[in-house]
């Protein structure tokens, strides 16, 4: 199909995508053609347009009706090839570096959300050029009333983004590191089989003994250094395992160990100060000391101490309420 | 919380505590109101029966029929219905309270389950009258009920038939069932009674420690125990003489209080009006008070030791209220003193005055649960409607995939 299109000479259609706005060549005479934008204006030409308009200085835009001065130093190759997308992408860019608060510095997750809505309110007359003088005032005022808070959160992301390097390359290096160990193993293994096997074959030749009974003590040193070889592996694993340098994931927020649970409290926490008596451990009465010693109340869990605290508590909750005066009143 | 503040939070404080001028006063509401409905009932039914008798005679059961020619010709002759008087509601409500000891014997219930059921009685009738439901029927329900609640709880076959052994010659399971939905409602589904006799047994406990000399005081008191020990020791005597005693009579001296208190507490205290009136704490304080005054009013000085004005206010009037329960506790139940003849006299009349549309609890129980079909209350054909519906979702309910669809049309 589009070799079709190709010979019934319609390059019109391929010229918007490779063909250079500003001086007219096409990608078919120079294939190296790189495009590029300035976020100035978004208007694209080719890498070669660029030097020759705006090697000697600051120039107003080539393309017709568009009156900005760019500059060649902030002309960059596009990311995506939508240019509205381009645009959008940098407004966000440049939004997001003035408004870096972060969520934990908010009082309550809507306080946040309501933060967020209206940045993004911000954002959006930004790229659909709504009220932009005043946006873009409203951003300056923002940025000059808050250019500390912006720094330190600056510092704050930049730290965040170190310290993950950081522990990526120490990951990979310790990746490394046990794969080299793993190397060393196997040629030092690899190695003491020959040397085990030599020592049979001289023994063998010597001719010092029997022969089958030299080749199983081979195979027995053999084995030995090899078990012990693994223990000692293990253990190492082992250790490492136990550093914490073993499987970690990204992106985990660091987050305060929870409070151990208390343990269930059916009344809601209240407790009964006693105001009219003081309980005792042990109450000496024959009638406790029946349920105190039978067998058949024990195996139950019955705990007469459990009882003595309720018949004292009915003993005197309810002394000083007058039911006539309270009842009247209320 | 404090101790006092415990039983604020119950329901027998929040609901079934009154003032004595208002526990009065709701009597008499309550029986105003029962008077009212009962006469506007018979009216109704009087209504009812002239219709009926003008027109086709309908077949009704012979039972209620011979109840409404009774009733018609008691009732006939325009005579206005004469009402019971709150105060005879309450001696017939007492009665039939007090029948509840003797009826409860047989079972060896332990004393708390005799006293709910009464307290359930007395409950029950501060919002409904005896001419709505009479308490004959009401009793053994209560009984039952209390025996579940305080968990005791004895299968209704053998309940009933140790009843009928105990004197109750007509009394069904479904007779002891019926009534318990109203009752529950009667008691606004609070079946919480907090009981006297534990509140006792915690008296004995510290006093019983006092004499002993191992008692623990409390903050407030300065004194130590073995201080305790020789100023309960030399307590006087009931009757006011001096005494000296060695802890071996101080000991026997409680138990004679103790049981003394346990008695009144089994009888006069569930009997009388007590619960409504005063706390738990306090009636057991009371009847120790009557069997042993010097003791009762040793222990709470050292309960409340008279320090600053405030806490001497307080005992002073703690003490006023435990005398005037005291007093209570001592009248006994006022049905004690009814005449026999007073109360047939009152039997009698209530007969006259009962509410009929409250009079068959079996039938309206059955009534209000489902396919009851009661002349008058629910019609043959709404019930029959409803087997026959359920009939079929059951049979479809057997399908695997359920009913067949509707044919289209």
């Amino acid at each position: 199909m589009s070799r079709l299109s190709l010979k019934n000479g319609a390059p019109k259609e391929i010229s918007d995508e490779d063909q250079c706005p500003v001086c007219k060549s096409s990608r078919y005479l120079n294939r190296n053609m790189r495009f590029l934008v300035n976020p100035e204006c978004y208007h694209k030409m080719c890498e070669s347009c660029v030097d020759r308009l705006f090697s000697s200085g600051p120039r107003v835009c080539p393309v017709a009706g568009c009156n900005r001065t760019l500059r060649r130093q902030r002309f960059r190759p596009q990311t995506f090839e939508d240019i509205q997308i381009e645009r959008e992408v940098d407004v966000r860019k440049r939004v997001a570096k003035v408004f870096n608060r972060r969520e934990d510095e908010f009082d309550s997750l809507l306080d946040y959300n309501n933060y967020l809505n209206e940045v993004e309110d911000l954002t959006f007359n930004l790229i659909h050029k709504i009220d932009v003088d005043a946006t873009e005032k409203k951003l300056k005022a923002y940025e000059e009333a808050n250019k500390a808070a912006i720094r330190e959160n600056e510092v704050l992301a930049s730290q965040e983004t170190q310290s993950l390097q950081a522990q990526e390359a120490a990951e990979k290096e310790h990746a490394r590191l046990r794969r080299e160990a793993a190397l060393r193993e196997a040629e030092e293994e690899r190695r003491e089989r020959a040397e085990g096997r030599l020592d049979v074959i001289n023994q063998l030749a010597r001719g010092e003994g029997n022969a089958d009974e030299i080749a199983r003590q081979g195979r027995r040193t053999l084995l030995k250094k090899s078990t012990a070889r693994r223990v000692g592996t293990g253990d190492e694993m082992d250790t490492s395992d136990s550093a914490g340098t073993g499987l970690q994931f990204k992106g985990l927020r660091r987050r305060a160990r929870p409070e151990p649970e208390k343990p269930f409290e059916p009344f809601g926490e209240v407790t009964v100060e006693h105001e009219y008596f003081v309980l005792k451990g042990h109450y000496a009465w024959d009638f406790l000391d029946t349920a105190r010693t039978s067998q058949t109340y024990r195996a139950g869990g019955y705990d007469i101490s459990e009882y003595c605290s309720r018949a004292l508590t009915d003993a005197f909750a309810g002394l000083a309420v007058f039911v006539g005066e309270e009842q009247t009143a209320t | 919380m404090k101790e006092d503040d415990l039983y604020r939070a119950s329901t027998q404080y929040r609901l079934w505590s009154f003032a004595p001028e208002k526990l009065a006063a709701l009597r008499v509401n309550t029986n105003s109101i029962a008077a009212e409905r009962v006469i506007g009932a018979i009216q109704r039914a009087r209504a009812q029966r002239l219709g009926t008798a003008s027109g086709d005679a309908s077949e009704s059961e012979p039972q209620s029929q011979k109840r409404e020619s009774r009733e018609a010709s008691t009732a006939t002759g325009d005579q206005e219905t004469e009402c019971l008087t709150a105060d005879e509601e309450l001696k017939l409500v007492e009665y039939y309270s007090t029948q509840c000891v003797p009826l409860a014997k047989p079972f060896k219930f332990p004393i708390n389950v005799v006293a709910t059921a009464i307290q359930f009685m007395k409950r029950f009738y501060l919002f409904n009258s005896p001419m709505t439901y009479h308490p004959k029927q009401i009793m053994p329900s209560a009984l039952f009920l209390a025996t579940k609640t305080e968990n005791h709880h004895t299968a209704l076959k053998e309940y009933s038939t140790v009843l009928k052994g105990a004197g109750l010659k007509k009394v069904s399971p479904d007779e002891i069932l019926a009534p318990e939905f109203v009752i529950t409602q009667g008691l606004r589904f609070t079946f919480d009674v907090r009981h006297p006799h534990r509140a006792l047994k915690g008296i004995y406990m510290e006093v019983f420690s006092m004499i002993k000399g191992d008692y623990a005081p409390i903050a407030l008191d300065t004194r130590t125990a073995r201080d305790i020990q020789t100023q309960i020791l030399r307590l006087p005597a009931q009757n006011g003489a001096e005494s000296k005693s060695t802890t071996q009579e101080g000991e026997e001296r409680l138990n004679q209080a103790y049981a003394a208190a346990k008695e009144i507490l089994g009888y006069n205290a569930i009997l009388t009006d007590a619960y409504l009136l005063y706390t738990p704490s306090q009636i057991s304080f009371a009847s120790l008070l009557i069997a042993d005054e010097p003791l009762t009013s040793f222990l709470l000085s050292s309960k409340l030791p008279s320090g600053s004005d405030t806490i001497n206010e307080l005992k002073a009037k703690v003490l006023s209220t435990i005398r005037s329960c005291a007093e209570m506790l001592r009248a006994g139940p006022s049905s004690a003193n009814v005449p026999r003849e007073e109360l047939i006299r009152i039997d009698k009349k209530l007969y006259q005055c009962r509410n009929p549309e409250k009079m068959d609890l079996v039938g309206l129980n059955k009534a209000q649960k489902r396919d009851g079909a009661v002349e008058g209350v629910i019609d043959e054909a709404v019930a029959k409607k409803r087997k026959l519906e359920r009939e079929r979702t059951e049979r479809e309910g057997e399908d695997l995939f359920g009913p067949s669809l509707a044919k289209p049309s």
